[in-house]
């Protein structure tokens, strides 16, 4: 069938109103434009210009268009990344400008089109040396096509590699601030006409959304424990120690049947720094990690640990060397950095330690029980109290003396004001229980997956003639587990 | 949605019409791109260059991103970092408020020289670094010789030392009160927002409910 380029604006140009649309309607014209720009012929394609269209009127036009003129480009150069995608090339404004404005829902229809798109600029922009180019305009593209549905997809690591390699890093919390609920680990396209595509959550007429496997490639293990790894990374640079060590502790507790990959490894090493650091002490190791994985860790990461064991036994002295004899490790490991700051930790601990024995203490005192560390004089004492009183790190109040220097005391009053504002404290809790709501929505969808909710669980009762369990309570002692045959952890669910 | 190309006048523009600091972050945030290209540009504007990436530096400071201001240090065409007046003093500044050496914060920012264009959000700056520091120190300190107060909050120490009511009656207007045998200073704590308890209840007792209707 022969296409005209008015046939496919005037296509593009009803999807405007989706909320004129039934869904069906739009999810099927939507489709109905897309198979016609994939079955387009080039010169079709080359008899549209970029410029009369707007990405945001004409998403998919723009995009098949604009991958169009990259082909031209490359097979003219015979390069993969021709200079015109490089930043500052002809076709790079007009790619970024794409990705700003384009509307995600319809792209979740052409989503290997918008994957090679994406893939190219951000190639583009590693070859240029120039990543934090790319860092700014996906951050914005990635939110934009995926409001409300935080699927995982294989441009999330690729994403944070970049962050990292720019330095980028607050272009990246908006993306690992958002709780990943679902990634696809195959390639199989929606069929037409199923269930598969939803309307967003918030009913909004312009965000349909649909689950579209081909907006990411094949995932693997290894993406998933570097997307992870990086966002741990990532948060380290910004001190945000708890998120830091949470990120690090999925990827140490990665399901394993032999050996331990690389990056596991990688994060188990950081994940013993950043306990120190945000703890003063080698954490406790989540009860998920098999003991075979633990003893293989313990194995590779003995500098760490030797590092961690000084460092809690408040051994000054020891720790030093153990930093001093490890700095090749450190190096090689990229963890020089941590380690580093163990220092200054060092003296903070030290300082939180004697707070917790004492109800009040003078900073000679003080001085005087850390004289092991470079805490030499009342005065850095002093600095390094009001630092962390001043920071909220430490709940307690300095009085100064009118005449001697030297001397402070430090009280820890019973009842302190508590540091964080209440504004924040609500901001915080409004944020776990959204984060809170979502994981129950997804742990019922779970559920109804695998067919162990309560709904499916009663069905199968029923069919099976066990009257009588159901409905009277159900109580755990009221179930005879073994005579239904049905798994332990299944029947929980009744109680 | 495009905005208006970088410019001298642009930069001006957006300094002085930002009616909040989130919102001069915010006017500024998306010309980092158009910075970053224009860096690579033989006859670059190296004035415009200097003037953006401080005036963003600085927003990225009255914003509390203290973090992400050092890493945009290391993002700026280092050229120009290293030559620079300007960028050096933002540097330097950097340097004092993550050290926590205060009077040199207040020496930065008063004795260096910072362009005209720049001028009125180092102002800006200064005053809200001295009130910040003035709610830290209310809530670290019971009391407080008057030098250490000064040396905080950027005052002149020896007007503080000796009482100048002028320099005192600044604290005094925060509730501060002093000792007139001892001249110690007694800060008073600034509590906020305590008036959103019901709030915080009605916010917990969802989440509660949340919790509940899970278990049922």
């Amino acid at each position: 069938m022969a296409e005209s380029v008015q046939q496919i604006i005037s296509l593009s140009s009803h999807l405007h109103s989706p909320n004129l649309l039934s869904e069906t309607d739009y999810v099927n014209r939507v489709q109905e434009l897309v198979a016609i720009l994939r079955r387009s012929s080039q010169s079709l394609l080359s008899e549209t210009v970029l410029t009369d269209l707007s990405p945001h009127e004409h998403t998919l036009p723009y995009l098949f268009v604009l991958l169009h003129q990259i082909d031209l480009a490359r097979s003219r150069t015979r390069s993969a990344l021709p200079d015109d995608i490089k930043p500052g090339g002809r076709l790079w404004s007009p790619a970024v400008q794409f990705l700003r404005e384009f509307k995600g829902p319809q792209v979740h229809f052409a989503g290997h089109e918008w994957r090679q798109l994406v893939n190219m600029i951000l190639d583009a922009a590693e070859d240029d040396s120039k990543p934090v180019l790319a860092v700014c305009v996906l951050s914005g593209a990635i939110m934009r096509i995926d409001q409300n549905v935080c699927e995982f997809t294989s441009l999330h690591p690729r994403f944070l590699r970049l962050c990292l390699l720019s330095q980028s890093y607050s272009y990246a919390l908006p993306v690992l601030d958002k709780h990943i609920s679902s990634s696809h680990t195959s390639l199989e396209q929606p069929a037409r006409g199923d269930n598969r595509y939803m309307l967003a959550l918030n009913h909004d007429a312009n965000d349909f959304i649909a689950e579209a496997p081909d907006i990411s490639a094949r995932l693997t293990h290894k993406d998933i424990a570097q997307y992870y790894l990086y966002g741990a990374m990532i948060y380290m640079t910004l001190k945000e120690w708890d998120k830091a060590l949470h990120w690090l502790s999925i990827v140490i507790s990665f399901p394993v049947v032999n050996s331990v990959s690389k990056v596991m490894i990688e994060a188990f090493k950081k994940w013993v720094l950043v306990g120190l650091l945000r703890h003063g002490k080698l954490v406790t190791a989540p009860k998920i990690i098999s003991s075979h994985v633990m003893k293989i860790y313990q194995a590779v990461a003995r500098p760490y640990l030797s590092l961690a064991d000084a460092f809690e036994k408040s051994d000054e002295q020891r720790l030093r060397t153990e930093a001093d004899l490890g700095k090749s490790v450190w190096c090689a490991d990229l963890n020089s950095g941590l380690v580093r700051q163990l220092f200054q930790a060092y003296d903070m601990f030290l300082v939180l330690k004697l707070c917790r024995v004492f109800s009040a203490l003078t900073t000679r005192d003080i001085a005087a029980k850390a004289a092991s560390s470079g805490l030499v004089s009342s005065a850095k004492i002093e600095s390094l109290i009001a630092f962390l009183v001043m920071s909220g790190v430490l709940g307690a109040r300095l009085l100064q003396r009118p005449c001697d220097l030297s001397l402070s005391m430090l009280r820890f009053p019973k009842s302190i004001q508590p540091y964080c504002s209440r504004s924040r404290m609500r901001v915080g809790l409004m944020r776990k229980s959204h984060a809170l709501e979502l994981l129950s929505h997804n742990c019922g969808e779970c559920n109804n997956e695998l067919k162990i909710g309560r709904e499916n669980i009663d069905v199968l009762v029923r069919c099976q003639g066990w009257s009588g369990v159901t409905g009277k309570g159900g109580g755990k002692g009221s179930i005879d587990h073994a005579a239904f045959g049905v798994d332990e952890d299944i029947m929980g669910d009744l109680s | 949605m495009n905005n208006p190309p970088l410019s001298q006048e642009q930069l001006a523009a957006a300094i002085s019409s930002a009616a909040t600091p989130s919102k001069l972050f915010d006017i500024l945030s998306p010309y980092e791109e158009e910075a970053y290209l224009l860096s690579f540009q033989d006859n670059r504007q190296a004035e415009l260059l200097s003037q953006f990436y401080a005036a963003y530096f600085l927003s990225h400071l009255l914003t509390d991103q203290i973090y992400e201001a050092r890493f945009l240090t290391k993002r700026m065409p280092q050229d120009l970092l290293q030559t620079d007046d300007s960028l050096q003093n933002c540097v330097a500044l950097l340097r004092a408020i993550w050290q926590h050496k205060h009077e040199s914060v207040y020496t930065i920012l008063r004795e260096l020289p910072w362009p005209d264009t720049l001028k009125p959000i180092v102002q800006i700056y200064d005053t809200y670094f001295q009130e910040k520091t003035l709610r830290e120190v209310s809530r670290a300190y019971e009391t407080i010789r008057p030098a250490t107060a000064a040396s905080y909050l950027g005052l002149d120490p020896a007007a503080t030392e000796r009482g100048d009511p002028a320099t005192i009656g600044k604290l005094m207007a925060h509730g501060w009160t002093q000792d007139e045998q001892t001249r110690l200073l007694h800060p008073n704590t600034v509590v906020d927002d305590s008036q959103q308890d019901d709030q915080l209840y009605n916010d917990l007792s969802e989440i509660m409910a949340l919790i509940g209707s899970r278990r049922g």
